[in-house]
């Protein structure tokens, strides 16, 4: 059950956790709502600041919170960015994973938006 | 030279006369002729010019008049000349004694001088004839210096002794050279008694050359080379002639030489590198010991081979070495391979030099045997590169591990909520299928990663107290419903001299038993599976215990048991698949064998198996604080069950997840959320919790330090109260990392519920 190019999300995993309760996944989105850009503007300031361990911190958080979005796109590319932080390899790929991760952002967004009732 | 700038800048000049007006007459002439830097010392007695003579003062010549207060006449010359043979002495005559003028150069004077006759002219011709002698009887004596070379001469008739400034050098009493004559050589103590002897050896033979040992005033001994003739003068008076050469350095350097050459011979013989003296053709002029052990030839083959060049091979390089030996007349560590005499190669390293001597052009060689170090050397590399290949595995299963969980958890998770729903019987045994499946994968995931650790030795296996009939109670109680399931008896017997509390690594001893047990069940449809631990040896306070599972399955055929312990070994059976990895019985075999047991089976096809292993067990007293019954069900908090739990977790919707899953499964529960760690410590400076969740990377206080502070810091209700870490890294929880900060246990991340209840009962319930 993958996210498709049409729905941008997957939200199997947060109604899995939510027990399919309906006031949980409510709450649950709009916290995504809340915190997926909130999340995403740290990670850009970071990455332009070249404020790796940050980063890292902040990746590891967004991983979480990625799980209930059920995007692979920037699940990987924000499981990517973690760990070429964390071991600083690679760290010249770094904007073009926080490029990839801002460029899915808008569509899943707008498609949490349409899950909200 | 030296000598000869001395003679230019102060020509001494003895005048040895009595009459001041001769005196007076002489200086002016000398001022008027054309000789410089003539400097005269006018005696006016013999006396007094032997003295100025024996101080070793250096003059040119001796101008010398025959009438003297002390000495008149020709006795004058012959007295001066018995002393100082070798003086250049121009004799002044009165000018009716030119005939004794003649008569003192026929004795030796070097020329005469008619007082009254001669002008400024004539004497500078004959001082410049004696100070060119001078100069040319210095060289004389330079030139015997440097060659340690001395003369001297014996007149045995009159006693006379003469002898060169060198020969009295080399016997080492230049004192007392003028005091030398007949008599003296008798002397006992005189170093030239020597001479007496061979004058006497002489006296027989005519003529003696020899080598001897002399030894100086001082005690010093000096090598001589001695060669000593006898003539006759021409009043038939015997005269011995000899020359005399210091070969001490040359001894010196001779013995040197030779202990130089012992040095070398036993360097040469007893070097574990072979050293050998070779031609260009290759034939070997000497070799020692070690060349015949590297080339495995006898001495006598290696002898006989005309071209050694043939035993190097490549070609080649061989030619390479020659070429680059002959350029650059030495080569160093030049590498290349020779064959021993067995066929087979040695690698060597070679350090040459060219070496030419009047009768021989070649070169020496030391040559070293480096095979066993080259190949200590590929050894060691290749186990670099197998440790590195290992850790490139280990990280690169940890990972696929990692990222193969939460899938699985979620096909899982999904699975048990679709068996919840109303589902037709069939799709019921599809979704069943599913979650077996899955479950089946998750084995395979955490079995790959254990025998990863395994192998690469980091396991590190517990030393703690347990209780074995514990232990063995709740294995069959667990495999007691899949024996059921399957029509098979299960017993389990322990013998009655196995103690009870031993001590040792109880996890393992479980997972191995599981594995063995599980494989028996899994292979046996019918009859039983009999599980008996008995006791073999007691070692001090130690006792070696042997545990034996026997089943009557399907077995496993002779040829296949041999291979039943190695990695991806599997029963296949041409009627029926065998879900599994193959890596269980590899882990069981590792787990027993790096805590230095020993496991084995033995089986009849279509019989049964049975499989067993020893390991041996410190014996303990008893578990502190144990008040366990020994028989335990697996234990779930019942849904009305009362307790406090701390969740220390920062991400939002993590906590929410959580709290809502928990407090679904037990409504009482009292859960405080902390947002960090140092939000869990505030919190527990004024509560206390029966368990604590916590997450491990978190801002401001991450989840070690907030654990090493509350298990040092806090007072004991708290210090010692259960934390359970929570992790998406799988190494955290299997390098046991949490263990290391003070954690009780983990609970992977996405947690799956049923994990994080039973989890969570495990603990609470001790309480």
């Amino acid at each position: 059950m993958q996210a498709t190019s049409t729905t941008h999300i997957n939200l199997d995993y947060l109604r899995l956790m939510a027990d399919n309760d309906d006031e949980m996944i409510q709450t649950m989105l709009a916290m995504l709502l809340e915190e997926l850009p909130e999340e995403m503007g740290k990670i850009q300031e970071l990455c332009q600041a070249e404020n790796w361990d940050e980063l890292t911190r902040v990746s590891h958080k967004m991983k979480s919170t990625l799980a209930f979005v059920g995007n692979d796109d920037m699940t990987n590319a924000n499981k990517e960015l973690e760990r070429i932080t964390k071991y600083k390899t690679d760290i010249q790929l770094a904007p073009s994973l926080v490029d990839t991760l801002n460029a899915n952002l808008p569509q899943v967004l707008e498609a949490l938006k349409r899950e909200v009732k | 030279m030296v000598s000869n700038s001395t003679l230019v800048s102060t020509n001494k000049v003895l005048l040895v006369e009595d009459n001041p007006g001769d005196a007076r007459l002489v200086e002016i002439y000398l001022m008027e002729s054309d000789l410089q830097n003539c400097e005269v010392v006018n005696k006016i007695t013999l006396a007094d010019a032997i003295v100025a003579l024996e101080t070793g003062e250096e003059f040119a010549a001796i101008l010398l008049d025959l009438t003297l207060p002390d000495s008149r006449g020709f006795e004058t010359l012959e007295r001066l000349l018995a002393k100082f043979p070798q003086k250049n002495i121009i004799v002044l005559t009165g000018f009716s004694d030119k005939e004794m003028g003649l008569r003192a150069v026929k004795a030796g004077a070097q020329d005469f001088l008619v007082k009254g006759a001669f002008d400024s002219e004539q004497l500078s011709k004959s001082l410049r004839f004696s100070i060119e002698r001078t100069k040319v009887l210095k060289r004389l004596e330079e030139t015997q210096r440097l060659a340690s070379i001395g003369n001297w001469e014996y007149f045995p008739e009159t006693g006379d002794f003469t002898a060169t400034d060198e020969f009295f050098r080399i016997f080492g009493n230049t004192d007392e050279r003028h005091q030398i004559d007949g008599e003296k050589l008798e002397e006992g103590d005189c170093p030239l008694k020597a001479l007496k002897d061979i004058h006497d050896a002489v006296g027989i033979t005519g003529s003696v050359k020899q080598d001897m040992k002399i030894r100086q005033k001082t005690g010093a001994y000096r090598f001589v080379s001695v060669k000593c003739n006898v003539r006759q003068d021409e009043n038939n008076n015997l005269v011995y002639q000899g020359i005399i050469q210091d070969i001490t350095d040359r001894k010196h350097s001779e013995q040197e030489a030779v202990k130089s050459q012992e040095r070398y011979q036993v360097v040469f013989t007893q070097s574990k590198d072979a050293l050998f003296i070779c031609t260009f053709d290759g034939k070997f002029i000497d070799f020692n010991q070690a060349t015949v052990d590297v080339f495995g030839y006898t001495r006598e083959e290696l002898e006989e081979i005309k071209d050694t060049h043939k035993l190097y091979y490549p070609q080649e390089r061989k030619n390479e070495f020659l070429l680059k030996l002959k350029a650059q007349k030495a080569v160093k560590d030049f590498e290349i391979s020779i064959a021993h005499k067995s066929g087979e190669a040695r690698e060597c390293m070679m350090t040459a030099s060219i070496t030419v001597t009047d009768d021989f052009v070649g070169y020496n060689c030391i040559l070293r045997d480096v095979t066993e170090l080259r190949q200590a050397e590929r050894m060691r590399k290749a186990r670099d590169l197998a440790q590195q290949s290992a850790h490139m595995k280990e990280q690169f299963l940890a990972s696929i591990s990692h990222e193969m969980r939460t899938p699985m958890n979620a096909i899982l998770g999904m699975s048990n909520i679709l068996m919840q729903m109303n589902l037709a019987p069939e799709q019921q045994s599809l979704v069943q299928n599913i979650k077996n499946s899955s479950e089946i994968l998750l084995g395979v995931v955490s079995d790959i990663l254990e025998i990863s650790s395994i192998q690469n030795g980091k396991v590190v296996f517990e030393n703690l107290p347990f209780d074995l009939t514990e232990l063995l109670n709740n294995l069959t109680n667990v495999m007691q419903y899949k024996a059921q399931e399957k029509d098979v008896y299960l017993q389990i017997n322990i013998a009655p001299d196995v103690p009870r509390f031993i001590s040792g690594d109880k996890l393992r001893l479980n997972q191995v038993l599981y594995n063995l047990v599980g494989n028996a069940i899994k292979f046996t449809d019918h009859g039983h599976v009999k599980i008996f631990i008995e006791k073999l040896y007691d070692i001090g306070a130690s006792v070696q215990l042997k545990f034996n599972v026997e089943d009557t399955g399907i077995g496993i055929s002779e040829d296949k048991i041999e291979a039943i312990f190695e990695t991806f070994t599997r029963i296949l059976r041409k009627d029926r698949v065998y879900e599994g990895t193959g890596l269980g019985l590899s882990i069981c075999k590792n787990l027993v064998e790096q805590q230095g047991g020993k496991i084995g089976a033995s089986s009849v096809e279509g019989q049964g198996s049975k499989f067993f292993f020893d390991l041996i067990f410190e014996m303990a007293d008893g578990i502190e604080g144990s008040g366990k019954q020994p028989q335990e069900p697996v234990f779930e908090l019942p849904a009305d069950a009362k307790f406090r739990l701390l969740l220390v977790e920062d991400h939002k919707m993590n906590q929410l997840v959580a709290r809502k899953t928990l407090e679904r499964k037990w409504a009482n529960i009292d859960l405080t959320i902390a947002d960090d760690g140092q939000a869990a410590l505030d919190l527990l400076k004024e509560n206390t919790y029966d368990i604590v969740l916590m997450d491990i990377q978190m801002p401001v206080m991450d989840g070690y330090e907030a654990t090493k502070i509350i298990r040092e810091t806090f007072p004991p209700d708290r210090a010692n109260m259960i934390i359970l870490a929570m992790t998406a890294h799988a190494h955290v929880a299997k390098d046991g990392k949490y263990k290391e900060y003070g954690m009780d246990d983990f609970v992977l991340k996405p947690f799956e519920p049923d994990d994080l209840f039973q989890k969570i009962s495990k603990y609470v319930k001790h309480l």
